[in-house]
């Protein structure tokens, strides 16, 4: 009887730590979504309330995210809104996040490699952003001096001119320094805005 | 009256008529030096790396032919010119021997030639870039700083070169006897014309020298395809860079 007892008791642990492993993973994988936020899986905003981004009710921004102009061939600055969160960081991941989905005007261009994703943004002490992405904005990218550029500072525009504080942006491929994306442009220093076309002021 | 009104026209139609002779220019020729000239063209990727590929079309291919070409114009244009290629063959060459080739030689310029790819197709034309450090530091470094950023050091210079080399792929040349076209016709090439970038280009880092990348052109558009696919145009292209470079060459040393 009293064996019985415990080998119930033994039972329903096993099934409560079951449980529990189940939703702790469930719980990480909703808060981290292992990681990669991908725009063409998720909407943004439930990739942006999943990451807690902003709180509902909070005012929003306006921010120009650089995309392409399908004539000029160089940027094309369109007008976003993002919510007012506290923390900076989270503003700068929603303006990345818009960026990654790419733009909806038939006229406009994604600079970014097909299925580049946002993994993590964030800041150090020295206000430097550190913008990690997945391995497509590297494996996806097609080569050539034109095209890597663009996909650089679409990002590096988009961040710096939108969000004064950020002193440079350093990016990371699937959390690693990356010496170019295709022998092009070089990845490994901290990254200014590009002020030299016409068409970057906001 | 009649006589006077001619006679101004004639006047006024007189510096159009030479500006429009002046835009025809001759081959340069008979580049000597005291010291000698060492030139170093580096056809970007190569081996494993095959750069942009384009329905089946390689930018390591186009690049390699096109400085061979150059290679031989360059050999031409004066018996104290030593022209290096950083590869001769489909083979995998870092960026840092490449340039640590240059740096070795103590080259006078070296040259980076590329294939451009833009996600634009109508996006079309040749392209300059030179190392601009201003993305970068936000102007030029004071002191000593780390290898790739010397370019930095050559920034005038390189941007001086890189007008030669557009300047000369703009012009009207009268191609040189023995060219592809016989010689006896004025030269225009169809590219456009892209605007230069300054970046932090990784075929440039550490090169001490003037210093320039050009993109011949965009292999996703379709007419800067076909020119780059034909090797009578290519030959054309590389003579008209060729001209930039020894005018440099002649007008600096």
């Amino acid at each position: 009887m009293e064996n019985n007892r415990k080998d119930r008791k033994a039972g329903n642990g096993f099934i409560y730590s079951l449980i529990a492993v189940v939703v702790f993973a469930a719980a990480y994988y909703v808060v981290t979504g292992t990681g990669v936020l991908n725009p063409n899986e998720r909407t943004i905003s439930s990739a942006m309330s999943a990451y807690k981004l902003y709180s509902e009710g909070e005012k929003k921004n306006t921010v120009v995210l650089f995309f392409g102009d399908a004539v000029s061939g160089g940027y094309r600055p369109v007008k976003a809104e993002i919510y007012s969160s506290k923390l900076p960081v989270n503003r700068i991941k929603q303006t990345l996040l818009l960026l990654t989905a790419g733009p909806s005007a038939a006229d406009c261009r994604q600079f970014l490699p097909e299925g580049t994703a946002l993994k993590e943004a964030y800041l150090d002490p020295n206000n430097i952003l550190y913008v990690d992405l997945s391995t497509e904005f590297a494996s996806n990218c097609r080569g050539g001096t034109t095209s890597e550029y663009y996909a650089v500072y679409s990002i590096v525009n988009t961040v710096m001119l939108n969000f004064p504080a950020v002193r440079g942006v350093r990016i990371l491929v699937d959390g690693a320094e990356k010496k170019s994306l295709a022998g092009h442009i070089m990845l490994e220093s901290i990254l200014k805005p590009d002020t030299d076309s016409g068409d970057v002021n906001i | 009256m009649k006589t006077n009104n001619m006679l101004l026209a004639a006047l006024l139609l007189l510096p159009a008529s030479l500006f429009a002779a002046q835009s025809t220019i001759p081959p340069v020729t008979d580049l000597q030096t005291t010291a000698g000239v060492v030139v170093v063209i580096d056809p970007a990727h190569g081996g494993g790396d095959r750069g942009v590929n384009v329905k089946g079309i390689n930018e390591k291919d186009i690049t390699l032919k096109a400085a061979k070409y150059l290679k031989a114009g360059m050999e031409k244009a004066g018996k104290d010119v030593t022209v290096i290629l950083t590869r001769n063959a489909d083979t995998t060459v870092s960026p840092e021997d490449r340039v640590g080739r240059a740096n070795n030689h103590r080259a006078d310029i070296y040259i980076s030639i590329h294939c451009d790819y833009s996600v634009n197709e109508s996006d079309s034309g040749f392209r300059l870039c030179y190392y601009g450090g201003e993305k970068i530091f936000g102007g030029k470094p004071q002191q000593a700083v780390e290898w790739s950023t010397v370019p930095l050091y050559h920034l005038d210079e390189s941007v001086k070169l890189a007008g030669f080399v557009e300047r000369y792929l703009t012009a009207t040349l009268i191609p040189e006897s023995n060219s592809v076209d016989g010689g006896d016709k004025n030269d225009t090439l169809p590219l456009g014309k892209r605007s230069p970038l300054a970046l932090a280009h990784l075929s440039l880092a550490g090169t001490d020298m003037p210093a320039v990348v050009i993109e011949l052109g965009n292999m996703n558009n379709r007419d800067d395809m076909n020119y780059l696919r034909d090797d009578r145009m290519l030959s054309r292209i590389m003579y008209h860079i060729k001209e930039g470079l020894v005018r440099y060459l002649k007008e600096g040393l």
